[in-house]
């Protein structure tokens, strides 16, 4: 496709209209082609100028009693039994709703589309095609696989469970930037939630999501094993009923990943996340790496920021303090001290997490403070503990994790 | 299926269609800045605006017991108030000229929306609706019937373009 068509072809692409073949072809030329990615930059910046176009011009004095004298001037006498009083509060607050949801309309429109995962694989571009080939056989050779493929498309298709059914919404929500009135949300499109309104989508077969107010999410894959949203700000809450299918959450920079549990995730307008397990097993991924939380611990992540020590959702304040100064503000072996001293027994998961990120001194202690309580399963030694050996501290923290859910279990 | 009018606006909806006038002057008044600024954005001319606000709101009274909750009220008004400024502008006789045009330009916004409102006509119309107010080209074609889809997409295409380039001269 040369350039001329791609250009005409990123209206729809922005537009959500273009269908999967001309998506990919565009992506793919977006990648290497320094000119049609300028144009699809201007394009981008030309709705971000629209999106901060003033929601409303003011009307000029004296409509409304224009208005009303003509409408009350049609028959005066009716209008003499009428008993009804205005509440200007209430007027007033449904104007500011209007105006929200305008804005949050225009805002929510073509994220999708414009999303940054664009920009961000550009980096990489497809080597250049190889020389002829001989391809009829080819063809031959791949025929079976192409079956094979073909088979597995189709097994494939049919886990596609879009759209989700919502359940409840209190209040007006907007389904890609449009006040909703299907009462369902399909891949792709966004979700966005007021002030005054909250929602519940069903996820077929897996469970529900709670979407609080001022929350908005989009729904990036709706697909039996791979259900995918992204929770750009507010709050939600994942109840995931399916014992083998994850329910993943993509934040900025990290994605969770919730199985068969119940987790809530909140963005704040900082970009700031909280996640709190429930129950449930839960692990986040951050620059390949995992780190899992257990239930009823909590994690606090900063900015996109590399995930902060979990720490059990009961922890007194100063815990959660000195926590945070460790993680963001270079609390150092200070903070590892003050934290040491102060964790109980249902902290000691927070201690093990600490361990890969505190200097080898200080791994002695924590060993030996998370031994008194639980002492280390079998292969797990001192030694692998004070190298941080990633294995064995996954095995602590199953042996710990089971002891914690006995001891909860029997109270 | 029904949408979600908050409580407030439904009450005031059941009392309008119940004859009550005070009520459904409230309606209007929660509703007047979304109607007045789609009219005046689409007729680029603020006295017009204020006449299609007020029809908008005249016609909505006598057809109030006409509307069900299958659509926000918000966007019930803003159709009627989008047919009436369409009507306007094809009954603008040939020479109607831009009297006043109370524009200032003091910002990039306003920079942004003295172009759109300087577009001609029917450009005018389809980048509003689509593009500001998210109507699909379906809708469009509804509300204006002389154009085709791909018309309209073509057009929508070639405005957004010179806009564009308008932002970045």
């Amino acid at each position: 496709m040369n350039c001329e068509e791609i250009k005409i072809g990123l209206h729809d692409f922005v537009d959500e209209l273009s269908d999967g073949f001309m998506k990919r072809e565009i992506e793919v030329h977006l990648r290497t082609c320094d000119k049609c990615f300028n144009e699809y930059k201007k394009i981008k910046n030309f709705f971000e100028k629209l999106k901060d176009l003033a929601n409303t011009v003011e009307p000029p004095e004296g409509i409304i009693q224009a208005f009303s004298s003509k409408l009350l001037e049609r028959s005066i006498k009716e209008d003499l039994k009428e008993k009804t009083v205005s509440d200007p509060e209430k007027i007033k607050q449904e104007q500011i709703n209007l105006e929200r949801g305008a804005r949050e309309a225009r805002g929510a429109f073509r994220k999708n589309a414009l999303s940054t995962s664009l920009m961000a694989s550009r980096i990489s571009k497809p080597n250049s095609p190889s020389s002829r080939i001989n391809w009829s056989k080819i063809i031959l050779i791949l025929l079976p696989f192409v079956l094979l493929a073909t088979a597995y498309i189709v097994y494939d298709l049919q886990k596609n469970n879009s759209p989700w059914k919502i359940k409840t919404a209190e209040g007006m929500i907007f389904i890609n930037g449009k006040a909703n009135n299907t009462g369902t949300i399909s891949e792709g499109e966004s979700l966005l939630s007021s002030d005054s309104s909250k929602a519940e989508i069903l996820i077929p077969r897996s469970g529900s999501i709670v979407v609080d107010q001022n929350t908005a999410i989009i729904l990036e894959k709706a697909k039996d094993g791979d259900n995918r949203i992204k929770l750009e700000k507010g709050f939600v809450t994942i109840k995931n009923i399916s014992e083998e299918s994850d329910f993943t959450i993509d934040l900025k920079n990290c994605s969770v990943s919730d199985r068969s549990g119940e987790i809530t995730v909140s963005v704040d307008e900082s970009e700031n996340a909280k996640i709190s397990v429930n129950f449930g097993f839960t692990e986040i991924s951050y620059n390949n790496e995992s780190y899992f939380l257990n239930e009823r611990y909590v994690c606090d992540i900063m900015d996109g920021k590399k995930p902060g020590t979990p720490y059990s959702s009961d922890a007194p304040d100063t815990l959660m303090k000195e926590i945070k100064n460790f993680d963001y503000n270079n609390g150092g072996e200070n903070s590892v001290d003050n934290i040491t001293s102060m964790a109980r027994k249902s902290d000691m998961l927070t201690l093990l997490a600490i361990i890969p990120r505190s200097s080898s001194l200080k791994r002695v202690t924590l060993f030996q403070t998370i031994t008194n309580h639980f002492p280390p399963p079998a292969n797990v030694t001192r030694r692998g503990i004070m190298k941080a050996d990633k294995k064995m501290l996954h095995l602590w923290w199953e042996e710990i994790k089971e002891q914690l859910k006995f001891i909860s279990d029997h109270k | 299926m029904t949408v979600d009018n908050t409580n407030y606006v439904e009450y005031l909806i059941g009392l309008s269609k119940g004859g009550r006038k005070r009520s459904f002057i409230d309606l209007c008044e929660i509703n007047l800045r979304n109607v007045y600024t789609i009219a005046y954005r689409l007729l680029s001319d603020a006295e017009e605006a204020q006449k299609v606000t007020i029809h908008t709101f005249i016609k909505s009274w006598e057809r109030i017991k006409e509307y069900n909750e299958k659509i926000l009220f918000s966007i019930w008004m803003k159709n009627t108030a989008i047919e009436y400024s369409i009507s306007m502008l094809s009954n603008r006789d040939a020479n109607y000229s831009k009297k006043k045009r109370p524009i200032k330009i003091s910002s990039e916004q306003e920079f942004l929306e003295s172009h759109i409102l300087s577009l001609p006509q029917e450009e005018r119309i389809i980048i509003i609706l689509h593009d500001i107010e998210g109507y699909s080209y379906k809708e469009i074609h509804n509300f204006f019937e002389g154009l085709e889809l791909d018309e309209i997409r073509s057009k929508l295409i070639n405005t957004r373009e010179y806009l564009i380039n308008k932002l970045t001269v």
